[in-house]
């Protein structure tokens, strides 16, 4: 290279001084100069292009954050305990009169959904602390002998499935499910509680829930009569502070007292609504939980003077968005209701949509009503400004009796629960139900149905044409023959609950809905009693969940 | 007579011979081999059939001896020795060494008045200067070193005429009795060249006889012959080798390893006063005296076999060690005189001697002109304000971090255990060593008085003058001219590199900038090829008159130097450990200059060591990923390289050609890819305007003709020229293999520290060339006026032209980082660097709080719990990242380009990241398991990877959802929030035995089913604690992968190393103990020896001392202060 002719003519200079150099230049190290000088220049040059010409691939390149998949935790359904009434209410001695009932009952019925290989997930009935009330089925063991037992059923898969009849509970119990390879067990629970005489006579039913960290109630009353109480539950292993946001009819209630309101892991507290914004028609609830997620359920009765105008449970809603559906709307004759409703005290005896709305704005909601036949107009066209901040009541009633599925849309969120009543005569104990907004029917839901009364299943399908497939499943725990209901778009179809399917008695459905959303609730009633009660669908097992998660340094 | 290429002296040595008072009887020519015209003199002289040829160069003068007289008068067997002693007496003669006429009249006059005198010599005068003395007799010291004990330029005033009896005699002209040589069998053959006369004349006197020197025999002997084999290196062989030969028996050993002991201490010595050619050689010399112990055997036997008296009369005879120190300072002195001297003729206006980088400042320091650091005290001002202004909010910040950066440890200890660690403390960790950048960051925080941080910050913000502070002070070894060290100042500080580094917060890259030019000058004045100002006067050898000559002083002028070549590797240890990318070119470039300028080279090579030094160990560990040995340090930071044009112009960071100035909307700069105003290419304009003035100008170098350049400089401009060329493709080669991965990004190396290094390199070359133009304009005088305007025009030009591209460049740099908000999260930059296109990027460093982690985890993470924190961020597409973090937090200094390496497999070009491993796998399902809240309980993993915390970072409203439903995830207690996020503690799974911990331990003891049952203390890596009798079958278990390095003693014992899950555990006995855990590397103690010494030495030499010759001195033994006085 250059350099080393450097260091030759440096010596050179040394020696000689820098005087005679100019006129005994070498000819020839001129031109290998000039020559190496051309091959250092022609060598950059080669490069750049060299390197413009081959494609060099980006110095960067983005990497898909690979995605982990969430284990699967067990499917815990909370289901709450019996209506119970408010502690202090005074019992007299006469028995025609008295609050307690003494024919009240509290069952529970549960299925639990087998894989595909014929085992039933772990599961079981259990109260909030202690032994389990009943085992539906034991714990998968990890099994050797599994997949020797499975090969025949691999071939034609029978399904088979845990079941619990009408299991008579006296406390908050809580259906829990093994997940199976990763996947959460499809479990459905229901509590049902009939009474006949006291206070609190009629029917309540709801479905056992999955707890979460933010709950909304909304239909609650606590107006004179009525009475109200929530019931927060914390199935979990981790302490839970729950605080409550309350809306009111006027707007959001600021009560002290509604926030950080502790529940120890496997217990209950019950918070008498009245206390903390009594006096309100309507009551919505947001349940907001650090720490473990609890279970809330509103024990909502009414008692107009002295005669019971029924109980239910309100059960959480879907979470505030645009448009909330609820299924099960079962209406009386709208001329009995308009005469009811105009008596004193019983404004609240007929169906209505209750519209929570949070946030600062006002909500335009439109309701639609979807009966047996199609969209039934409402009386006043169906549209309402519901207040931001608090809680609106829109009657239902004037459409033709029947039941119906009721969609609101709107612009601003909102959380929304229908109320039902039953019960025409002033004088005559009525009741009511609430059949919360719910999400629009999946897959797999198991639904669970109490034994006794007359059940149906009723299913809506506010936007398009719908299929679904509700398969029961029998007390033998045998998965029977699948029925079909093709729902036209806009309308809803009651289906009848048989007592019996195959010579076993019935406890529940697997309901799967195709094609456009769908809308389900179990409605409850019985023979010869003004009893109603509207179970929501639960719903469906959480399927396989992935999270994409990258790891940094 | 022995012979050896001596054709140059022979003539007047058998002249002198001829002319001999009391002729010789017989004279015997032996040649060993000579390639010249010697064996013929001698055979014309002697005659054909006296003279013969042994052809064994390397045996020196006493094989010479005994095969000439084997071959031309053979001694009669033993035996038959009928022939009366001491009749017969053998005169060696050099061939080299002219005796005076009455030189063994003289010497048989001595023997024939002593009897048992066996061995006479002469005195010994110089071959040119008949007076100057060389020896009278010899004596040895008591370390056996041959000793003359004569001083410099000493000269013959009779004063040693009353010598006699001394301990040896030189071996030219040296008068033996035949019947001796005989019995001694002549010289030693292990003795070639140095030494063989002292060793003879022992054994002589050992014999019994006595040793004489006749001073009026004189004896005139060539000092300085080249290709001597008495040269300093057989000396110190040769004093070895006697040391071994007659010391006692039983002191052999301990005087090989007093000799061995004594070189290294000379080493060290020689290296502290810049002169280690001399202590290696040394080392070297007695290395190879060491290495024959047969020659040893055989000597010793050969001695004792004639010895007749003790060893311990010998000592009397030596001389004493004050004395030869007397002696050697005196030697010293004389030398420093020397010194002195040539400075003192040389005084005046011409002695003005440029050196040192300080010296430069006197150098040209005339009364008319101002100060010569003007110029870089101007660059130094305007770029700080330039700095400051840019990266204000950078002043005093705590920390910084951002694009590549992340705050450091906050104590040193910590950054120097993260460098020299053979764990890599990351995550669960993985085997592997430091880091070298992390040594860098330990200086940094030294600087920065223990605040490394805060050095972090400073450094950032000095950047840039300390760029234009380098760059001026090298283009002060290429260029004389202030204005063109300014632009180079300028131009260096205002380099797009050290924008783009600096903006994206890539440390390396910065430090890299910073330190090429501090690289190149010491490049430069190692080789000698800075430019020397001055002219000296020094006496040439052999000639009393003083004749100018430059400067030659070392560093310049063709004068190698070591210190610079010590500090070159220092500077370039800096910037490879900086930019690891530049390992190999580098390496080529230093090894080429070594191997191209021959002698001049020969320093450069120590330039190697430091850089080796310090990769060493990280290369020994990173053998199966070698792609970590390309990887810049600091976070992988996506980016989008330039193609080679533009990095030639000096852009590491590719521009579309028609789009704007990034962040300027005057300039096109907000619509990326668009045009700006009037249609103008403005990221073009610019980087033209930065560009191409500097590659015309070097160019210009290259074709420069020679008159118009100072001596070797358009060859220094093809060598800068042929190190940019090399540079680019080191760069560009380095850019096809992905070197690092980072949660979503998968990079190669950054091109801006080999776009820095060529930049650099075409900017010396470029000042070359204008070097060349300005002078060409200042000589115009005569030519005509067309040519003047012309070669004026463009020198004015491009002046203007290199002074407009910095100035433009500030301007541009800091109106987008003060117009252009710094972006938030330092996440999105890859997104952000792949969109846009236009030139300049957005600032991404910001400052922060040194600790990335709440106080109550760091508490934890550093105390003996050494738990560790699961850092999480939600992203909005429903993604999360998430960290595992020790102690404090990640820290720059203990992120690892290994690690970052590790996961990437495949082909250059085509690279994959590989699959989860059971760690990280384990990692993700625990950070799915949370976020998801789904009610399963993490904390059998959590407790296996040691987490004891778990932050969710607050980025956006999703993440309050996320913080809710991680509330419900069992085992999680909600702490509350915290500066960095929602902070949870893990609650530990009841387990009896753990009473007194509420949080994870790094280093548990399981039972056999894997449930914990006991904790233990540990620190970053090891671990040590008690551990309590328990019941047989347990493990002790640490959060931290499996690896054979791991080892554990419980009570001096050894445990068996097994593995639990993916991490390392040890089978406990039933009995508890002293346990003590640590991670072993082999070789690591060696390496880390080596290591140390190499740098240490480096530093030793590199460190500046006044060039005082008499210095270097110190080192050197007699022989050698005598005979080699110039040297570097």
């Amino acid at each position: 290279m250059s350099k080393g002719d450097n260091e030759k003519e440096t010596q050179t200079e040394a020696a000689t001084g820098p005087s005679p150099r100019k006129g005994r230049l070498p000819r020839a190290g001129v031109i290998g100069g000039i020559l190496s000088a051309v091959a250092l220049v022609a060598a950059g040059g080669g490069l750049v292009s060299a390197a413009s010409l081959t494609p060099q691939n980006p110095a960067s390149r983005q990497l898909e954050a690979p995605v982990a998949a969430v284990p699967a935790g067990s499917s815990v359904g909370v289901c709450p305990g019996p209506a119970r009434l408010l502690e202090g209410t005074p019992v007299g001695t006469d028995p025609q009169f008295s609050p307690e009932s003494a024919t009240a009952k509290t069952a529970v019925s549960a299925a639990v959904l087998g894989s595909s290989a014929g085992i039933i997930p772990g599961s079981r009935l259990a109260p909030l602390k202690g032994a389990p009330l009943a085992e539906i089925a034991p714990g998968a063991a990890p099994t050797a002998s599994a997949p020797a037992a499975s090969a025949p059923p691999a071939r034609t898969p029978v399904l088979v499935a845990g079941v619990l009849p009408q299991r008579e509970v006296d406390n908050i119990s809580v259906l829990s499910a093994d997940a199976q390879n990763n996947h959460q067990a499809a479990a459905g629970a229901v509590l049902s509680y009939t009474a006949e005489d006291g206070d609190l006579q009629g029917s309540a039913a709801a479905a056992c829930q999955q707890p979460g960290n933010d709950l909304w109630l909304v239909g609650a009353n606590t107006a004179l009569g009525r009475s109200a109480v929530l019931n927060l539950t914390n199935a979990s292993s981790t302490p839970a502070t729950v605080s409550l946001d309350l809306f009111g009819s006027e707007g959001p209630i600021q009560a002290p007292g509604s926030r950080g309101l502790l529940v120890a892991p496997g217990s209950s507290r019950s918070i008498i609504l009245a206390g903390l914004a009594p006096g309100q028609e309507r009551l919505g609830v947001r349940v907001r939980s650090t720490g473990g997620p609890v279970a809330a359920v509103i024990q909502q009765s009414v008692l107009r003077g002295l005669t019971p105008g029924g109980v239910d449970f309100i059960t959480p809603g879907t979470a505030p968005s645009v448009s909330q559906v609820a299924a099960g709307l079962d209406i009386q004759d709208p001329a009995a209701l308009a005469a009811l409703k105009a008596k004193p005290g019983f404004a609240d005896a007929g169906p209505a949509l209750e519209v929570a709305v949070p946030g600062a704005t006002d909500a335009v909601v439109e309701i639609k009503l979807y009966g047996p036949d199609g969209q039934k107009a409402l009386p006043g066209g169906g549209v309402v400004t519901a207040k931001a901040g608090a809680v609106t009541e829109v009657s239902l009633a004037g459409v033709p009796a029947g039941t119906y599925t009721v969609a609101a849309s709107s612009d601003v969120s909102f959380a929304a629960t229908a109320r039902l009543t039953r019960g025409l005569q002033a004088g005559d104990a009525a009741d009511i139900a609430f059949s919360a907004a719910s999400a629009r029917l999946g897959s797999q839901h198991i639904v669970a149905v109490p034994r006794a009364g007359d059940r149906q299943l009723v299913l809506g399908a506010p936007a398009g044409r719908a299929t679904v497939t509700y398969t029961p499943i029998t007390a033998d725990g045998k998965i029977r023959t699948a029925g079909t209901a093709d729902i036209a778009g806009g309308t809803t179809v009651s289906i009848k609950i048989p007592a019996d399917v195959g010579g076993s008695p019935l406890v529940g459905y697997v309901v799967s809905a195709a094609g456009d959303p769908a809308y389900g609730a179990l409605v409850l009633a019985r023979d010869g009693r003004q009893d109603i009660s509207a179970v929501a669908l639960a719903p469906e097992a959480a399927g396989q969940r992935q999270v994409p998660v990258t790891l940094g340094y | 007579m022995v012979s050896h290429d001596g054709g140059d002296f022979l003539p007047r040595t058998l002249a002198a011979l001829a002319a001999q008072t009391r002729p010789a009887d017989a004279v015997i020519g032996v040649d060993t081999g000579s390639r010249d015209h010697s064996a013929a003199l001698l055979e014309q002289e002697l005659g054909k059939a006296n003279v013969t040829v042994f052809d064994q160069p390397r045996s020196g003068m006493g094989g010479a001896v005994m095969a000439g007289l084997k071959a031309l008068a053979p001694w009669p067997a033993e035996g038959s020795a009928a022939t009366a002693p001491g009749t017969d007496w053998i005169w060696l003669l050099h061939d080299d060494a002219a005796p005076a006429p009455e030189a063994l009249a003289e010497l048989l006059r001595a023997v024939e008045r002593a009897p048992s005198v066996t061995v006479a010599g002469c005195k010994q005068l110089d071959w040119h200067a008949e007076r100057r003395l060389i020896d009278v007799g010899l004596s040895t010291s008591r370390w056996a070193e041959r000793l003359t004990l004569i001083d410099a330029d000493e000269l013959d005033q009779g004063q040693y005429d009353g010598r006699s009896d001394t301990f040896a005699v030189n071996s030219a002209g040296m008068l033996v009795r035949r019947d001796i040589w005989e019995e001694l069998r002549g010289f030693d053959p292990a003795l070639p060249g140095s030494g063989d006369d002292v060793d003879f004349c022992w054994r002589n006197r050992l014999a019994g006889h006595r040793v004489v020197v006749v001073p009026s025999a004189r004896m005139f002997h060539v000092s300085h012959r080249p290709h001597a084999l008495g040269n300093a290196t057989a000396a110190r062989k040769a004093q070895v080798h006697l040391r071994l030969k007659h010391a006692a028996g039983w002191k052999v050993p301990l005087h090989a390893a007093g000799a061995l002991l004594g070189s290294l201490f000379k080493l060290v010595l020689s290296i502290a006063v810049k002169d280690p050619g001399h202590g290696f050689s040394q080392l070297l010399a007695t290395f190879a005296a060491l290495g024959r112990p047969a020659a040893v055997v055989r000597g010793r036997r050969n001695a004792a076999r004639t010895r007749r008296i003790r060893r311990s009369v010998m000592k009397g005879l030596q001389t004493p060690r004050r004395e030869v120190w007397a002696h050697r300072r005196s030697l010293i002195e004389a030398l420093g005189a020397d010194d002195f001297g040539s400075e003192l003729t040389g005084a005046g206006p011409l002695a003005e001697q440029p050196t040192g980088n300080t010296d430069d400042f006197a150098a040209i320091a005339t009364p008319d002109r101002g100060w010569v650091g003007s110029g870089a005290v101007l660059a130094i001002l305007l770029t700080l304000a330039v700095s400051l202004t840019g990266l204000l909010s950078l002043f005093r910040a705590p920390a910084v971090s951002g694009g590549a950066l992340i705050p450091v440890s906050l104590r040193l200890a910590e950054i120097w255990n993260h460098a020299s660690t053979w764990w890599i403390s990351l995550g669960a960790g993985l085997p592997g060593h430091g880091d070298p950048f992390g040594y860098l960051l330990w200086v940094l925080g030294v600087l920065g008085a223990g605040d490394a941080n805060g050095g972090v910050g400073w450094l950032l913000i000095l950047a840039m003058p300390l760029s234009a502070l380098g760059a001026w002070f090298a283009a002060g070894a290429l260029t004389a001219r202030r204005r063109l060290r300014l632009a180079a100042a300028l131009l260096w500080a205002a380099a797009p590199a050290l924008q783009v580094s600096l903006n994206q917060g890539r440390l390396g890259a910065l430090v890299a900038h910073v330190m090429i030019p501090v690289v190149v000058l010491a490049l430069l004045r190692a080789t000698g090829t800075a430019a020397g100002r001055g002219i000296h006067a020094v006496p040439a050898p052999g000639q009393g008159r003083l004749i100018p000559r430059p400067a030659a002083r070392p560093g310049v002028n063709g004068t190698p130097s070591w210190t610079a070549a010590a500090a070159a590797g220092l500077a370039l240890a800096v910037v490879t450990a900086a930019a690891p990318s530049l390992l190999l070119p580098s390496m080529a470039v230093v090894a080429l200059c070594g191997v191209l300028l021959g002698r001049r080279g020969r320093t450069v090579w120590w330039a190697l060591l430091p850089s080796l030094a310090l990769f060493l160990p990280f290369a020994f560990s990173v053998l199966d990923r070698p792609r970590a040995l390309l990887a810049d340090p600091g976070l992988p930071l996506g980016f989008d390289a330039a193609p080679l044009w533009q990095q030639a112009l000096g852009q590491p960071l590719n521009f579309d050609a028609g789009a704007g100035l990034t962040g300027l909307t005057a300039f096109g700069g907000s619509a990326a890819g668009s045009a700006g105003p009037a249609g103008l290419p403005w990221a073009l304009l610019l980087a033209l305007l930065f560009g191409l003035p500097v590659l015309l100008l070097a160019l210009a170098a290259l074709f420069m003709p020679r008159r118009l350049v100072l001596a070797g400089r358009t060859r220094t401009a093809r060598g800068l020229w042929a190190v940019a060329v090399l540079m680019l493709a080191g760069g560009w080669l380095a850019g096809h293999v992905a070197s690092g991965a980072s949660a979503e990004v998968l990079v190669t190396p950054f091109p801006g520290p080999a776009v820095s290094a060529a930049a650099f390199a075409f900017l010396g070359a470029a000042l070359i060339g204008a070097e060349g133009l300005l002078d060409a304009a200042d000589r115009t005088a005569g030519t005509g006026l067309a040519r003047k305007v012309l070669i004026r025009g463009t020198a004015a030009a491009s002046m203007v032209l290199l002074l407009a591209a910095p100035l433009a460049g500030f301007t541009v740099w800091t109106a987008q980082n003060l117009l252009q908000p710094t972006s938030q999260t330092p996440t999105q930059a890859p997104a952000a660097t792949a969109g846009h296109s236009g030139l300049g990027t957005p600032r991404l460093v910001q400052p922060a709080q040194a600790r990335t982690l709440p106080a109550t985890a760091v508490d934890r993470g550093e105390g003996p719990e050494q738990s560790r924190t699961l850092l999480i961020a939600s992203n909005e597409d429903g993604s999360f990242d998430a960290t595992l973090m020790r102690g404090a937090g990640t820290t720059l200094d203990a992120l690892s380009t290994i690690a970052a390496a590790r996961g990437i497999l495949g082909a250059p070009g085509q690279e994959t990241v590989r699959d989860d491993d059971a760690v990280a796998g384990s990692l993700r399902n625990v950070v799915a398991t949370i976020v998801a809240g789904e009610g399963v309980d993490p904390r059998e993993d959590l407790e296996r990877l040691g987490v004891g915390f778990v932050v969710l970072r607050v980025a956006d409203s999703a993440s309050e959802l996320t913080a809710s439903r991680m509330d419900a995830v069992p085992g999680l207690a909600a702490v509350g929030q915290t500066g960095t996020g929602w902070l949870w503690r893990v609650s530990p799974l009841d387990r009896p035995g753990i009473t007194d911990s509420d949080v994870a331990h790094r280093v548990r003891v399981v039972d056999g089913s894997g449930a914990a049952i006991g904790l233990l203390p540990s620190e970053e890596v090891s671990a040590a604690g008690t551990v309590p009798a328990g019941p047989e079958g347990r493990l002790v278990v640490l959060a931290e992968r499996a690896d054979p390095g791991w080892s554990a003693w419980l009570d001096g014992r050894r445990l068996t190393s097994t593995t639990s899950g993916w991490s390392q555990a040890f089978t406990l006995p039933a009995q508890g103990g002293q346990l003590s855990i640590r991670y072993e590397a082999p070789w690591a103690v060696l390496i880390g020896i080596a290591q140390a010494v190499m740098i240490g030495l480096t530093v030793l030499l590199a460190v500046p001392m006044p060039a005082r010759r008499s210095n270097t001195g110190l080192s050197r033994d007699e022989a050698s202060l005598r005979k080699e006085p110039q040297h570097v």
